[in-house]
């Protein structure tokens, strides 16, 4: 599962905060690169990822997603609920829950990105950020995280790196509107095991390594259960607790009542 | 590449001092006796070098100057090491990490120990002027220390006074009304001579020895810490303070703390700590009818009732943001909070990490409480300010003042605005470490210079004991001046909730 669109908002709120922690160890070392007619093409690197995972077909079949999870931020001492809702071809809907704080919302209903939360009040995307919302909002990139290349305009296997403690080949994307992330798929089980993003919000860019793990079974897709997302020296975990394909209605994704006023307000 | 100043003092002098005081500047003074623990019960050498390890790594890793203000941040580790593996208590080992934290001399690097009261009593204790110094007969209520064990269950208890430095001495500068303290005859002005054995001589004396050496605004802070803590407690327990009145005679009173009504609240790491947030409409003699909000720290729990305290002043000539003695919280809540009052998504300044840059944006807060569309407060807004002004109520104070959208009065701020985790030490203590710079919506910094307010207007003791806030009157004249100037032309709200003056 791809949780890069998830992540803003927490950190949204514990950047600004008074929280969070550091150390660990470097989590991306890069090794001895191969020759590059030695490197795996990405789009091969990506089949295989799909074939470990369950299949494109499988992928492809799903329309929807909901699961639910704990987060934590270890040394900030902040642990919480959190369930996310996705569907085809790109709409999205998560809430996490701070204790100490409240509910916070974030979603995407294929337009109109936004947020509520309890110290900030309501608010739409605009700009950057909502372009990123877009982009990380892609069904499929949510459910399988395999690229589209649709939607990039270079693809391409950069090296051999170890990314968490597993080797994996590190392929360099670059997206259409000029983003660049880096996926690595590991050598020995096709599995991406890690991720690097440059998320956006209102606040600025921020660069973010993600770590995926415990790969389980949900349906006949394997996800991984354990992400593990560092930035600003701080790390956000995430815990996948359960995961139901093909149960969510459409109208999870309508905008909440007051994003509506907002959205409706600033129609020409 | 980062600006961050110096206080011009030194941190690790006033924290010899100040030792465990800084969460009650933060307001934690009223922590639940339940929090207490063993506090030197169990020492275990290898938690004390984890600890230590732990918070070294923490600051290595993070601090946004890789140059670590000067300090060479690996001869300090092998320095203190050893003495962090001899260290025979667990406040000999605070001792150290102060110290390591003192050498950076910038705000926002400190403990909060895992048993935040205890500490605070102790620190006290062993501060000059204390009853262990054997200064204080007769201002110590009988059997105490009794009344706080048999009453740890009756929640914390608020003795219904503020205490500042005013004028050289300690000095009542609220009474909270219905509180122990109004009803004890206490008024604004009276000096504080000493509390529940905590002597104010002394207290300055020590702060005067530190004078040149440390941040007189820091050095306040200090000192009003020690008679925050004093003044709280448990509900139900006795605090006798020792007073001059404004006829000069001295008096002793024993407050019997009342239940707090301030709602309790804990985020993250941060201790549970009382929140509590005021709003009234006032009407002045000429008509202005000025809206007061007044919240003592930006803690998650008081942003509903700010937003709906905004709700009923919408129709105010003015607003004034009482922020003095509020020593921050959470960060993010001054992007909400500025929203109320500016109608664009404009910066409030910058933090600079070591590889990112993240702006703190204004959100327009444009639909209220009751889901109805709004403008933001377009009125004028005054913030009140003084020296234990810190943090989040800096970067929302400068924010707006650089923003042209609201003019300061009152004091200097604190000049502690640096963003800062707060890390879980393998001892259960939490480290507070700054990981950003911050400068403003101009490019300033304000960490060392705080917040200058547009109109200086400190409290002096012959106002208070007059009746006066200075401050608050200040901004009163302002907005007033503003509705007859015509920048804002607003309607007169609804009398019901107004008190009138004059």
């Amino acid at each position: 599962m791809n949780r890069s669109f998830v992540f803003p908002r927490a950190l949204r709120v514990a950047a600004a905060a008074v929280t969070l922690l550091a150390a660990h160890a470097p989590l991306l070392t890069a090794q001895a690169a191969p020759p590059a007619d030695a490197l795996p093409e990405a789009q091969q690197l990506f089949d295989r990822y799909a074939e470990a995972i369950g299949g494109r077909d499988r992928i492809m079949a799903v329309s929807s997603l909901h699961s639910t999870a704990e987060f934590e931020m270890p040394a900030a001492g902040i642990k919480g609920a959190m369930e996310i809702f996705a569907g085809k071809p790109n709409k999205s809907f998560v809430r996490m829950e701070f204790p100490g704080m409240g509910s916070t919302t974030t979603g995407f209903d294929g337009t109109v990105g936004w947020t509520i939360d309890p110290i900030q009040g309501p608010a739409l995307a605009e700009g950057g950020p909502l372009e990123y919302m877009r982009e990380t909002a892609d069904f499929l990139e949510t459910l399988g995280n395999i690229p589209d290349p649709a939607r990039y305009t270079s693809m391409e296997t950069v090296g051999r790196v170890e990314m968490g403690g597993r080797p994996c080949w590190k392929v360099k994307l670059v997206s259409r509107t000029g983003r660049e992330s880096s996926n690595c798929y590991d050598t020995e089980t096709g599995l991406l095991v890690g991720m690097e993003r440059t998320q956006e919000s209102q606040m600025g860019k921020i660069a973010t390594t993600i770590l995926l793990s415990d790969y389980r079974d949900f349906g006949g897709i394997r996800m991984p259960t354990k992400s593990v997302a560092s930035m600003m020296g701080q790390q956000m975990m995430v815990a996948t607790r359960t995961v139901e394909l093909d149960t969510v209605q459409p109208s999870r994704f309508e905008l909440p009542a007051e994003i509506r006023l907002l959205a409706d307000a600033r129609q020409p | 590449m980062y600006e961050v100043r110096k206080t011009g003092g030194s941190w690790a002098a006033l924290r010899r001092v100040a030792r465990g005081l800084v969460p009650a500047a933060l307001g934690l003074a009223a922590a639940p006796a339940a929090a207490q623990s063993q506090a030197q019960a169990s020492h275990d050498p290898a938690l004390s070098l984890a600890t230590f390890d732990s918070a070294w790594t923490a600051i290595h890793r993070t601090h946004f100057d890789t140059a670590f203000n000067g300090v060479d941040w690996d001869a300090l580790r092998a320095e203190l090491r050893p003495r962090a593996a001899a260290a025979g208590t667990p406040d000999e080992l605070r001792a150290v990490v102060q110290e390591m934290l003192g050498r950076l001399e910038q705000s926002h690097f400190y403990l909060i120990p895992s048993d935040v009261r205890s500490t605070l009593t102790a620190e006290a204790e062993a501060l000059p002027g204390s009853e262990a110094e054997g200064e204080a007969e007769g201002d110590v209520p009988p059997a105490a220390e009794e009344v706080v064990e048999d009453d740890a269950e009756a929640g914390p208890g608020d003795a219904g006074m503020q205490v500042r430095r005013v004028d050289g001495r300690f000095v009542v500068t609220r009474v909270t009304p219905g509180g122990a303290a109004e009803a004890a005859g206490i008024r604004t002005g009276w000096i504080v001579e000493a509390v529940d054995g905590r002597v104010a001589e002394e207290v300055l004396s020590a702060l005067r020895s530190l004078e040149g050496s440390a941040d007189p605004r820091a050095l306040e802070a200090v000192g009003v810490g020690v008679f925050t803590s004093a003044l709280g407690g448990p509900a139900g327990s006795t605090a006798r303070v020792r007073l001059v009145g404004g006829d000069g005679r001295p008096v002793t009173l024993d407050l019997v703390r009342a239940v707090s009504t301030a709602t309790r609240t804990k985020f993250g790491n941060l201790p549970e700590m009382p929140v509590t947030l005021e709003r009234e409409r006032v009407k002045l003699p000429d008509g202005t009818t000025v809206g007061v909000i007044r919240f003592d720290v930006w803690m998650p729990a008081i942003s509903r009732a700010f937003d709906q305290a905004v709700d009923e002043l919408r129709d105010a000539d003015g607003i004034v943001l009482d922020l003095r003695g509020n020593p921050g919280g959470v960060g993010a809540m001054a992007m909400g909070i500025s929203g109320h009052f500016i109608d664009e998504a404009l910066s409030l300044g910058t933090m600079s990490t070591r590889g990112d840059v993240l702006r703190f944006v204004v959100n327009p807060r444009r639909v209220d409480t009751r889901g109805r569309l709004v403008k933001p407060y377009a009125g004028p807004v005054a913030i009140l300010t003084d020296a234990l002004s810190a943090s989040t109520s800096e970067v929302f104070a400068g924010g707006m003042q650089g923003l042209g959208r609201a003019r300061v009065f009152g004091e200097t701020t604190a000049g502690q605005a640096l963003p800062a985790y707060m890390s879980r030490l393998p001892n259960g203590d939490v480290l507070v470490h700054a990981f950003a710079s911050f400068t403003g919506p101009r490019g300033e910094p304000m960490e060392g210079k705080g917040v200058v307010p547009d109109e200086a207007a400190p409290p002096t003791r012959a106002e208070l004991l007059a009746g006066r806030d200075p401050a608050l009157e200040a901004a009163k004249r302002w907005i007033s001046q503003q509705k007859r100037s015509g920048a804002a032309a607003r309607r007169t709200g609804p009398d019901h909730l107004t008190r009138s003056e004059g």
